[in-house]
């Protein structure tokens, strides 16, 4: 009941606000209406830490022998640490919304924002693959809409369909797997996913997170003027890394091939997206490589039977990245905020990330391990020159701003922070300290080779400062290129076509004059066919 | 006394005679129509499983059976659930028949073809409803080819397929009855079989026999291909158990189930493949028509694991889903004169007709099958029913999604896209969309979601379907 | 004596039907279609006594009927002139209709023998005949006059066959309709065809 409380705490001041700003444009008290609310919504939840686990029946399918199957919620040390992740984004959105809200009426944002947030954590919380199919297909269809009411018109909007696309099939992979899931129990929870399904439901999660097979989730609609918030591109990955986090742990026992394959491609995306992400021009065009990236670190927990060590990764996904990406408009005397974000990012001991070492590494050392290290360590530096190099027009802000912008970057560290602590017990963990070590090793000597080499702006003098590269340039290319599976997609596009020009071929031929004796004539072969296969002949 | 065959069958043929006569005078010809419908709707989905409808002390008592040239016509409770559906359909599409453009024999042939699938349903022996199905082909021509327009190969094939699967069923049972007495029955099943089945298959238009339904819905009004298929798709699939359920030898095949799943999924795929290539949108509606047939089939084929229970639960989600899909088509037709239909031609819409796009958009999501959408949950239940262990079907079922979902894709990628310059200037004072427009769509809109959710309110409206089917129930 | 002229009006019947396949001349077609109905007429088996037979070739005749009146009061007909020249179209569906019928008398001894012992041979080959050569016609040719000529000749065919085997009145009756309403479609769309197309 208590987690109505924090939905109802989240739409209803959506709704106050509609009014509020649908009679006359008062955009303060509106916001004060959205800052109080998520505030209030975020201490309830963080209270219900205390009563976990919760469950909620909302609706159940009658009959039951027709249906069997409930609209449930369900939280627990799972979703919990997600809810909160994702609402303490909502809560620092809004605080840090004064900045760039001076210009122009930003309540349809705070409106979106609490409206998103409340059906993310629904989605996360769901109890059942029935609850988180629906709740998938909200979001998608919501996040959709309004995107499309924001999207400038006279622009195309490609991107946004891609991504509604991929993320529309992730619903259908996930109806499958519960079928596959269905036939051998059925009307399960997430918690109970039997082994053999587990690795279509991974498929499933992987496909909505952009890694499995890697492809780019959405940045922001073609000719969207303003920067697409991070919590709209943050929050609706969560519900798939709940999903994850709640994977049986033995599942890839069964399937030895499918088992290689995901963990190759898992380990591509995972290379591919980090050195994206350390390369990229600016941290707007880079975010979603970091979500790929640490994505396939989740993902890896899972096939390495750890699926509860996702969270970790998860979190630090939603949380870190939410503070680098909150830092907007990057303002050079407080950039030790967002830097603080690396007490998530590094996994030294006894910090949030510090359990999840064992996960990604798995039992035994091997290549998979080496990549994983290489990738944090990218990671790592990443966050680092983005800290390092945000720099903007922006020198001060004004009076509230000045307040309320760091406070809504300090919610979120103080996050990362709290649920080092209390996310669910055994977090607070040694974990294996030599990984971390070794990562900051491998970010260390980077940072002092590029110095060295005299290179100040990673993304402006690399080229010139690296040996050979003329030689090298095309060779990284082709590395891109293949990592980044461009090469697959046009494979399929081709065969598309293929395909397509054999379809109008056979529609004209059983179409046009004479058609009625083609189709006549198969109809007699398939029916033979029938015949003999069903035994009648 | 009465007789439910002077109700569903008589009226609405003499309705029908009286309207073609009244067809000039619109508003008078759809009122009679809707409040025709609508009584005929409400009194069957609310006359009591005894027959006997009490008012204050008054009782009517309604017979259920009448003899025609000595053969029984027989409507019974269990039948009322479908004819209530089909005087549904009747109601719901003459709502916008004629400010569609449609034929202006829509009112009366639309009650008429219902009347004719109520005596397909109910004639004994059923299969004297096989001429009765070739006769709503051919009443059904005025409206799929109006005057004004030339007869298009389309409608003439489909009036020549219904013909040639006429004598195949009745053939088949022509032989059946010398079953019992046949030195070799098992040749004569096996020719019996094979004709039924490939009268079924040219009926419910399977691969490859299915050409006449894209060929139709191109060339004819969207509105009227709709009501056709949507009637004719619910009546066939119930006719066809119909035929498993009093035919022991037909059910008892060696794999027959199987083979009947097998044509589902088939039919599923192939139907899904040749969508995702369409480009034009009247074509769509056909191709959900071929699909939604993969599920019907597939819903038959797995009766014995409880199947049948999600082919009455799809019904309503299926009506919803026609309605909205050809409401849209048809309206963006009306109120854009120059558009062809052409996928490329959409582009803008979604900014200049938002609600009309978002209905099309939602009809399509909806019949595909997306969670919080009417068909889900019979959909979802349906795929959940199959073994999922040999890989083979489901397979073929998992990619039977991916053609309609990139054609859905698509769609909604030329709606949301820019209008070109030169149509944007001239579009720049576009017709917008009524009260009416948005009244209708956001009632569909709502009847998608309460179905996506509350799915037990459509499977209430059509559960008595089954009723009649005992021996195939019975196998579970 | 009345074999005879049974055998012979199978013949002319499949030669009716063979007519209507490869010419494309309305008044040939109509004239064949009224053959066609009369000599079914004669064939029709009479065990049910002489009106179900007599059934058929009114309704044969008034579809016939139908479909002439609406190309002579259209004036379809004066477009239409006569000729006794062959196009290559004409002679390759005539020679595939004159292989069928060559077929349907090659087949015919068996089905009779093992699918249909009740009909005799005279209504199994013209009825068989009628349903192959319709079936050609309506696979073979697109233009509505043609496709509905040719549904009748193959509905013709069936209800011959069928007739052959069991009796319902009901069944009659409902064929009647069918009959009339293919043949009322078919003078709707010749109308249809010929009226000016709305913009």
């Amino acid at each position: 009941m208590a987690f109505f409380i924090v939905l109802g705490l989240l739409i209803l001041p959506a709704f106050i606000i509609v009014i509020i700003q649908s009679t006359k444009s008062r955009v303060g008290a509106a916001w004060i209406v959205a800052l109080v609310a998520s505030c209030l919504a975020w201490l309830v939840l963080f209270l219900l830490r205390l009563f976990l686990p919760l469950s909620l029946e909302l609706l159940n399918w009658q009959p039951a022998e027709l249906f069997n199957g409930t609209i449930a919620l369900r939280l627990d040390y799972f979703t919990w640490p997600f809810a909160i992740a994702v609402l303490t984004l909502c809560v620092a959105s809004i605080f840090t919304e004064t900045t760039v809200a001076s210009k122009e009426d930003s309540s349809p944002k705070w409106v979106a924002s609490l409206t998103l947030t409340a059906l993310t954590l629904v989605s996360l919380a769901s109890a059942n693959p029935l609850t988180l199919a629906i709740t998938w297909s909200l979001i998608d269809i919501a996040e959709l809409f309004y995107r499309l009411r924001s999207a400038n018109p006279n622009h195309s909007q490609g991107s946004l369909m891609r991504n509604f696309a991929i993320r529309l099939l992730s619903t259908f992979a996930l109806i499958f797997a519960t079928a596959i899931a269905w036939a051998i129990q059925p009307n399960f929870d997430l918690n109970q996913i039997p082994s053999t399904a587990g690795i279509f439901f991974l498929l499933a999660a992987g496909l909505r997170l952009g890694v499995l097979p890697v492809h780019l989730p959405f940045t922001k609609a073609d000719g969207e003027e303003a920067p697409i918030t991070y919590l709209l591109q943050l929050a609706p990955v969560a519900s798939a890394l709940t999903l994850i986090a709640q994977l049986p742990s033995d599942f890839l026992t069964l399937n030895r091939t499918l088992f290689v394959l995901i963990q190759v491609l898992s380990a591509i995306a995972m290379l591919y997206a980090s050195m994206m992400w350390v390369s990229r021009k600016t941290e707007a065009e880079a975010r979603p490589y970091w979500i790929i990236a640490l994505s396939a670190f989740a993902l890896q927990c899972a096939l390495n039977g750890e699926p509860g060590s996702s969270r970790v990764w998860g979190l630090v996904l939603l949380l870190s990245g939410g503070l680098l990406f909150a830092f907007n408009p990057p303002i050079r005397r407080i950039r030790f905020i967002p830097a603080l974000g690396l007490v998530g990012l590094l996994g030294l001991p006894f910090t949030l990330l510090a359990s999840g070492w064992q996960g990604v590494l798995g039992q035994s050392f091997s290549v998979v391990s080496v990549v994983v290290l290489i990738s944090h360590s990218l990671l790592v530096i990443g966050y680092l020159r983005y800290v390092v190099e945000a720099t903007g027009a922006v020198t001060g802000l004004e009076k509230h701003a000045r307040i309320t912008y760091p406070l809504g970057l300090i919610v979120i560290f103080q996050t990362i922070v709290l649920l080092g602590l209390i996310a669910w017990p055994g977090v607070l963990s040694l974990g294996i300290w030599w990984a971390s070590l070794v990562s900051m090793a491998i970010t260390t000597a980077a940072i002092y080779l590029s110095r060295l080499l005299g290179i100040k702006d990673l993304h402006e003098d690399l080229p010139a400062k690296i040996p050979f590269y003329r030689i090298a340039s095309p060779i990284i290319r082709a590395i891109r290129g293949f990592f980044s599976l461009q090469w697959f997609y046009s494979a399929v596009s081709w065969l598309y076509q293929q395909t397509l020009r054999l379809e109008t071929f056979g529609s004209e031929l059983i179409e046009g004059d004479g058609g009625l004796l083609w189709s006549l004539v198969l109809l007699l072969i398939i029916m033979l066919i029938f015949a003999s296969q069903a035994g009648l002949g | 006394m009465m007789n439910t065959i002077l109700i569903w069958i008589l009226i609405p043929a003499l309705l029908s005679l009286a309207l073609a006569l009244l067809q000039r005078f619109t508003k008078l010809s759809i009122a009679v129509t809707l409040l025709g419908s609508g009584f005929l709707l409400l009194l069957a989905f609310l006359m009591p499983e005894d027959l006997i409808i009490r008012l204050g002390s008054r009782q009517f008592v309604f017979a259920d059976s009448y003899e025609v040239f000595g053969r029984l016509i027989s409507i019974t409770k269990a039948n009322l659930n479908l004819v209530g559906g089909l005087y549904l359909c009747v109601f719901i599409w003459n709502l916008f028949a004629r400010s569609l453009k449609t034929s202006q024999w829509f009112n009366a042939l639309s009650l008429l073809i219902a009347a004719l699938w109520t005596i397909a349903l109910a004639v004994q022996p059923f299969l004297y409803a096989t001429v009765i199905i070739l006769l709503i082909a051919v009443v059904s021509i005025p409206l799929l080819s109006p005057r004004g327009s030339k007869a298009g190969p389309g409608v003439l094939r489909y009036i020549t397929l219904q013909a040639i699967a006429m004598p195949l069923v009745l053939l088949s049972a022509w032989m059946l009855s010398g079953i019992e007495t046949a030195p070799s029955a098992s040749t004569l099943i096996m020719r019996a079989a094979a004709l039924v089945l490939s009268g079924f298959a040219i009926w419910l238009a399977l691969f490859p026999v299915h050409t006449w339904v894209p060929m139709v819905a191109q060339e004819s009004h969207p509105w009227t291909v709709s009501f056709l298929l949507v009637l004719m798709q619910s009546s066939l699939t119930i006719f066809f158990i119909y035929f498993l359920e009093e035919y022991a030898w037909l059910r008892n095949l060696p794999r027959m189930w199987e083979v009947l799943r097998w044509a589902g999924i088939i039919t599923i795929f192939i139907s899904s493949l040749l969508i995702s290539f369409q480009n034009k949108l009247r074509r769509i509606l056909a191709y959900f028509y071929l699909w939604e047939m993969g599920y019907a089939l597939l819903a038959i084929g797995l009766a014995q694991e409880g199947g049948l229970n999600y082919l009455q639960l799809i019904f309503m989600p299926r009506i919803l889903g026609y309605a909205g899909l050809s409401f849209s088509i048809a309206k963006l037709e009306q109120l854009e004169p120059d558009f062809d239909g052409k996928f490329n031609a959409l582009p803008g819409f979604f900014h200049r007709y938002p609600v009309i796009s978002l209905v099309l958009v939602t009809s399509l999501l909806s019949l595909a099958g997306l969670p919080m959408l009417a068909s889900f949950p019979a959909k979802r239940y349906l795929i959940n029913l199959l073994p999922w262990s040999g890989y083979g079907m489901e397979t073929w079922l998992s990619l039977g999604f991916g053609g309609v979902l990139i054609v859905i894709f698509r769609i909604i990628y030329q709606l949301v896209s820019p209008s070109k310059k030169e149509i944007a200037i001239i579009k720049a004072v576009s017709i917008s969309e009524d009260a009416i427009i948005i009244a209708f769509s956001t009632i569909l809109i709502l009847l998608f979601f309460i179905g996506g959710f509350f799915p037990t309110m459509y499977s209430e409206m059509f559960k008595g379907i089954l009723a009649p089917f005992e021996k195939i129930l019975l196998i579970n | 004596m009345s074999e005879i002229i049974v055998f012979i009006a199978t013949m002319i019947g499949l030669l009716a039907g063979l007519l209507n396949l490869m010419r494309r001349k309305w008044l040939i077609n109509v004239f064949g279609l009224a053959i066609q109905y009369l000599c079914i007429f004669i064939v029709f088996p009479k065990a049910e006594g002489i009106s179900p037979a007599l059934i058929k070739i009114i309704v044969g005749l008034m579809s016939t009927l139908i479909i002439y009146l609406t190309i002579l009061s259209s004036g379809a007909i004066r477009r239409d002139p006569f000729s006794l020249k062959f196009t290559a179209g004409e002679l390759f569906r005539g020679l595939s209709g004159a292989f069928l019928i060559f077929l349907v008398f090659l087949v015919a001894p068996w089905l009779s023998r093992e699918v249909f012992p009740q009909s005799s041979s005279s209504s199994l080959t013209l009825g068989l005949g009628l349903i192959l050569l319709g079936l050609l016609q309506l696979g073979a040719k697109t233009e509505p006059l043609y496709i509905i000529i040719g549904l009748l000749t193959f509905l013709s065919g069936f209800e011959l066959l069928y007739g052959s085997l069991e009796f319902s009145t009901m069944l009659e009756a409902l064929f009647a309709i069918v009959n009339l309403l293919i043949a009322i479609a078919g003078a709707y769309f010749i109308t249809k065809d010929l009226e000016p197309e709305k913009l």
